[in-house]
């Protein structure tokens, strides 16, 4: 039985690897569900659940996913070897990481698979933003090329110990957090955070201690 | 997605509008104990009769209501998240008024202070109704504090004062459907 979060079909149309751990998930958009550039869904398979954010804008024909295989994580398992044509439940769109016109800068950052909202937004018109990026390794900064021509300035991140002979504009060794701590100067800013639980953690109080009277949204994922 | 963060370990929290504020600003307080108010009547409704349909039905209207309430507490007034709140249902005060007659008219008139309690769950109502009371004082303060002319916090306001009589009221009627009297304040 499927849990109860299941309330649209969807059928896998493809999958592309863009790493040899995370893939894009390509799938059918059912009639009648709406989203928000930057909100998340349930996607359901043989009582397995997780949230994932939609990639897609809220205008695509199609739904698009960022998958991380997970080792031991059944539904990215799963997901990673389904055959196109399989169908999967998903959920109504959920949650608030969505975009908000603003006259302060704004700031994304993202770390991993974290860049799928913001990739979200980006192609669904948003333009201005300063995206900060982080990875381990230069195939971890998924959809670099677009969102670098779609930012204001796009900062990849790197914090894998064998990064030292990638050579990219505005590439910085590290993490995102040691970015932000040295780069950022004093200013009222909006910020967008995805990722994980210790990035958004490091963040929001790297932020209230250096930069008071920031806004911050963010979204987190185990 | 994660529940936690720990963004807030320090003792600063996130307004829906972004802001980050300490725990204990106003808003937070405001829509805080609208939370508590919440939850409270949840324990009202977990008591509630099985035969009282009716009233669990408002419940499931009152609760959705003051989650919406709650998202224009958290939100600061010149924010563009404001575009993502939705408004109160125009009708939500006058119903209540109507649900508050119909319960009255199955007691006695009342020309007495009472005490609050009686059956559990008629005094679990009194305890949500002196919650809401607070969440009202706590809104007055909010308007007051922020200079706020929203409409919306004044249909708020409104139908907390609303939902604080309905709360006496259903005290009542819960005691007298269940076989206890009023006991009046003797002086």
């Amino acid at each position: 039985m499927e849990p109860a979060v299941s309330v649209f079909s969807v059928s896998v149309l493809s999958r592309v690897w863009l790493n040899e751990e995370t893939f894009e998930l390509i799938c059918t958009r059912p009639r009648g569900f709406q989203f928000q550039a930057g909100q998340y869904v349930s996607l359901v398979h043989q009582g397995e659940a997780r949230e994932y954010t939609i990639l897609s804008p809220p205008d695509a024909v199609e739904l698009r996913f960022l998958i991380k295989q997970v080792v031991g994580g059944k539904l990215s398992s799963q997901l990673a070897n389904i055959d196109p044509g399989s169908v999967l439940g998903m959920s109504k769109a959920k949650g608030y990481l969505t975009f908000r016109p603003t006259k302060r800068p704004v700031f994304f950052v993202a770390t991993g698979v974290g860049i799928a909202p913001f990739v979200a937004m980006a192609a669904s018109g948003v333009r201005g933003f300063t995206l900060i990026h982080g990875a381990r390794i230069e195939s971890g900064l998924f959809y670099r090329q677009e969102l670098t021509a779609s930012a204001l300035r796009y900062i990849p991140c790197l914090s894998g110990i064998n990064v030292t002979g990638t050579e990219l504009p505005d590439l910085y060794r590290g993490y995102v957090t040691e970015y932000l701590k040295t780069s950022l100067p004093p200013g009222l800013y909006d910020f967008y955070l995805c990722g994980s639980v210790a990035m958004i953690r490091d963040m929001t109080h790297l932020l209230d201690e250096h930069h008071p009277g920031v806004r911050i949204f963010s979204e987190a994922f185990s | 997605m994660k529940v936690y963060t720990g963004g807030g370990d320090k003792g600063e929290t996130s307004l829906f509008s972004g802001e980050r504020v300490p725990k204990h600003h106003i808003r937070i307080e405001a829509y805080g104990d609208l939370d508590e108010l919440n939850s409270v009547l949840g324990a009202v409704s977990a008591y509630l009769p099985v035969s009282e349909q009716a009233i669990l039905v408002d419940f499931e209207g009152i609760q959705s209501n003051l989650f919406v309430a709650g998202a224009w507490l958290a939100t600061t007034p010149d924010s563009s998240a404001i575009s993502y709140l939705t408004s109160l249902p125009e009708t939500v005060s006058k119903d209540l008024e109507k649900r508050i007659d119909a319960l009255s008219e199955a007691l006695p008139e009342l020309k007495e202070f009472i005490l609050p309690g009686g059956q559990p769950v008629a005094a679990w109502s009194h305890v949500a109704r002196t919650v809401c009371r607070r969440c009202e004082r706590r809104l007055t303060e909010l308007i007051e504090a922020s200079n706020e002319g929203n409409l919306e916090l004044a249909a708020i306001q409104v139908y907390l004062n609303r939902l604080s009589d309905y709360l006496f009221v259903l005290a009542r009627y819960l005691n007298q459907v269940l076989g206890t009297a009023d006991k009046t304040w003797k002086k």
